[in-house]
């Protein structure tokens, strides 16, 4: 079962490197992005490891069931909500942009809200789905979309075009402190163990979680990639030039053999299964916590009662996905994803801590 | 009938979509860029369209249709074309652009290809080129043995087909990101066109704004090796004692900066060559052989020595020796300032290091 765990942090690494990362990093570049990089692994790190070892402290419980047993309810019913649109909002950030991207590559005929309607409707279905369900589903998809991008990284860093020469000149920039913006941005990659609030309930019957080590190795490695191979394939200054940083780059990278010469399309159709679900966890996680406000807990069982909170949720939320992005142009999503990750690095911190004096106070009584 | 009703409201969903089907599009194969002579139209656009054939047939298959216009920017030259074709324009398979020799003496910068990096449906991986004299008239040829419209060029510069020393590969992302590199400048292959088809075989090194010179085909052969690494060219030594050609089968070079003596920084290069002997005007056997590798060596280097040279003399540095420079010190920006002050200065010190494997078929 702990795989599972590694599946949804490894998730949101893959999907807040790749997609936000870059932007911000790059453009910190010669002002401490590559120090940042590792203080903000280290942090993240260190918030998982006292994350998951407190919320293990309540088994098979997930934080709107742990909260409500403590605290009152007029504390707990803001609170979750606040989680759940958090959650969904970090899910409907990632498909806007995806829908921005696909829409600009894949299908520039096609108007956004066309694309992000379907986008929607897949994502909220999977949502709806129990916690086991959307797990098995991780698993699936990862294993399936995995190979191909690990094959399009070896590519790149294997690549006759790929100059370390700048990678090396950009060492240069790495005893600078990083500002609060590039820290809290790499911090924010490593954020995926903050779904384990609701997948708590899936980890009941195994004793410890197995493999932790291995988050911060994932995050720097992947961090690492994201950050330096633009850089080597697109040039030091060059780079800052590119919006979508990570489509250009793999548009630089070709396969001459293969059945497929250009790699952006492998690299487009993979990160499509991989923001839809990215959306697909992080919604089921937000609309978990909505209905933590509700009702008491009653287990998702997909079937229609037991749904039916999950599903108005899903479609409030995704019906304001659809207008935000249709009425969001290009520069506003980026200042509104940079602000974003600013907020939303203290806010985990807040949730990790307080989780973590709770599991103190249980341990008192 | 709920899955009816709900599959209907799926597909309405899709009237939106502008789609053409494929026989309402042109597809461009290459594109060329060149300084036209009307003052207030600076560019001429040039597309080589290719018309689809039911069957491919080597030098049969590769019809197209080439237009061209002036017009004040590439974007305005592009909406005009549309309308001299009944289809729509379709970029996503342009694989070649041509720049006009002319253009690029003028001005050939970010603001030149800015257009092609915008849009997305052109490639990274598109091959860029200098027409010389015209981008128009390197479009305009039509090589016996091309299967689809452009095909020849696409080969030519993959090294796929042909495996010429002589051709050099210029990316449209690589193009770009020596454009703004400190210490990596661009270069781009020269394509002139003969009757039938075309003769690659120089490169022009451009400064971070317009083109400082062409090299000659020797020059060329010499910068692709330094530039690309490739490893299949030859080496001919001609002196004296000695006339032979060297086939090389493995090539690499490395080097380092030596700045012990302030006043006359070197360049310390080690070039490491593997080679069969390929034609000679005397027998190898029961001689020597130390002989001729020195001679070889010798050779060698005055050629590498030669084309680093030109490259110093023009203050343009495409092989990135300033940006490794920047790479190995760790001074931030004084590194470069350093560099640009060493750099007019540079002394090289090539060695040539030859590994004769053997004579050939023959003695």
């Amino acid at each position: 079962m702990s795989r599972y765990f590694l599946y949804f942090v490894t998730l949101s690494i893959l999907i807040n490197a790749i997609l936000f990362v870059p932007r911000i990093l790059i453009d910190e570049r010669y002002d401490g992005a590559i120090s940042s990089m590792l203080f903000g692994v280290i942090i993240g790190g260190a918030l998982m490891y006292l994350f998951t070892s407190s919320m293990f402290k309540f088994r098979g419980q997930g934080l709107p069931e742990i909260m409500r047993q403590a605290l009152p309810k007029s504390i707990v019913v803001p609170f979750l909500l606040l989680m759940g649109s958090v959650s969904f909002i970090s899910g409907a950030l990632v498909l806007i942009n995806y829908a921005f991207i696909v829409s600009r590559y894949l299908i520039p005929n096609t108007p956004i809200y066309v694309v992000l309607i379907l986008f929607v409707l897949v994502a909220s279905f999977g949502a709806m789905q129990s916690s086991q369900t959307v797990l098995y589903s991780t698993e699936m998809i990862l294993v399936l979309c995995l190979p191909f991008l690990l094959f399009s990284i070896f590519k790149a860093y294997t690549n006759q075009n790929m100059n370390y020469d700048e990678i090396r000149a950009m060492i240069d920039y790495s005893n600078i402190l990083p500002s609060w913006k590039s820290l809290s941005v790499s911090t924010y990659a490593v954020t995926g163990y903050i779904s384990l609030s609701i997948f708590n309930r899936v980890f009941a019957d195994i004793p410890k979680l197995k493999h932790r080590w291995a988050v911060p190795c994932i995050g720097f490695s992947i961090l690492f990639t994201a950050f330096f191979v633009p850089i080597g394939i697109l040039g030091t200054d060059g780079v800052n030039e590119f919006i979508f940083t990570w489509v250009s780059t793999a548009d630089a990278i070709r396969m001459k053999y293969a059945f497929i010469e250009r790699v952006v399309y492998i690299f487009l159709l993979v990160y499509l299964g991989i923001s839809y679900l990215f959306a697909m966890t992080t919604w089921h996680v937000g609309s978990e916590f909505i209905r933590g406000c509700f009702s008491h807990y009653q287990p998702n069982t997909s079937s229609i009662n037991s749904v039916l909170p999950n599903a108005i949720s899903c479609i409030v939320f995704g019906i304001g996905t659809v207008i935000v992005g249709n009425w969001l142009g290009e520069d506003d999503l980026f200042s509104v994803s940079s602000y974003w990750m600013m907020i939303r690095s203290p806010l985990d911190i807040c949730v990790v801590f307080s989780v973590y004096i709770l599991s103190r106070w249980r341990q008192a009584l | 009938m709920k899955h009816v009703w709900m599959w209907l409201a799926v597909l309405f969903l899709f009237t939106g979509c502008g789609f053409k089907d494929i026989d309402k599009r042109y597809l461009v194969m290459a594109v060329g860029v060149d300084k036209s002579e009307l003052k207030d139209k600076p560019y001429r656009v040039s597309l080589k369209l290719a018309i689809p054939t039911a069957q491919i047939r080597p030098g049969q298959s590769n019809t197209f249709h080439l237009i061209s216009d002036d017009a004040p920017t590439i974007t305005e030259a592009v909406r005009h074309l549309k309308s001299k074709v009944d289809k729509d324009l379709d970029f996503s398979q342009t694989k070649i652009l041509v720049f006009g020799t002319k253009l690029a003496e003028e001005r050939l910068d970010k603001t030149t290809i800015d257009w092609f990096l915008r849009k997305p449906e052109i490639q990274g991986i598109a091959f860029m080129a200098l027409g010389s004299p015209t981008a128009e008239q390197v479009l305009g040829v039509r090589p016996k043995s091309e299967r689809m419209p452009a095909d020849s060029l696409m080969l030519s510069f993959d090294q796929e087909g042909t495996e010429s020393s002589f051709i050099v590969t210029a990316f449209l992302f690589d193009f770009h990101r020596r454009l703004s590199e400190k210490g990596l400048d661009p270069y781009m292959p020269v394509i002139r066109p003969l009757k039938d088809t075309y003769l690659i075989d120089q490169v022009a090194v451009f400064d971070k704004e317009k083109i400082k010179a062409v090299l000659s085909p020797e020059e060329t052969r010499i910068f692709n090796e330094l530039s690309k690494k490739i490893s299949n060219f030859d080496i001919e030594t001609r002196t004296e004692q000695a006339r032979f050609a060297l086939n090389v089968t493995s090539f690499r070079y490395s080097y380092e900066f030596d700045e012990r003596n302030e006043a006359e920084p070197k360049l310390k290069m080690n070039v490491h060559i593997r080679g069969l002997s390929e034609e000679s005007n005397q027998s190898f056997y029961n001689s020597n052989w130390d002989r001729y590798k020195a001679e070889a060596e010798k050779e060698a280097a005055k050629r590498y020595a030669h084309v680093l040279r030109k490259l110093q003399s023009l203050k343009v540095d495409p092989i990135g020796f300033g940006l490794r420079y920047r790479a190995t010190h760790y001074q931030r920006d004084q590194d470069w300032e350093k560099w640009l002050s060493i750099y007019p200065r540079l002394d090289w010190n090539i060695k040539v290091n030859i590994d004769l494997l053997g004579s050939g078929g023959i003695k």
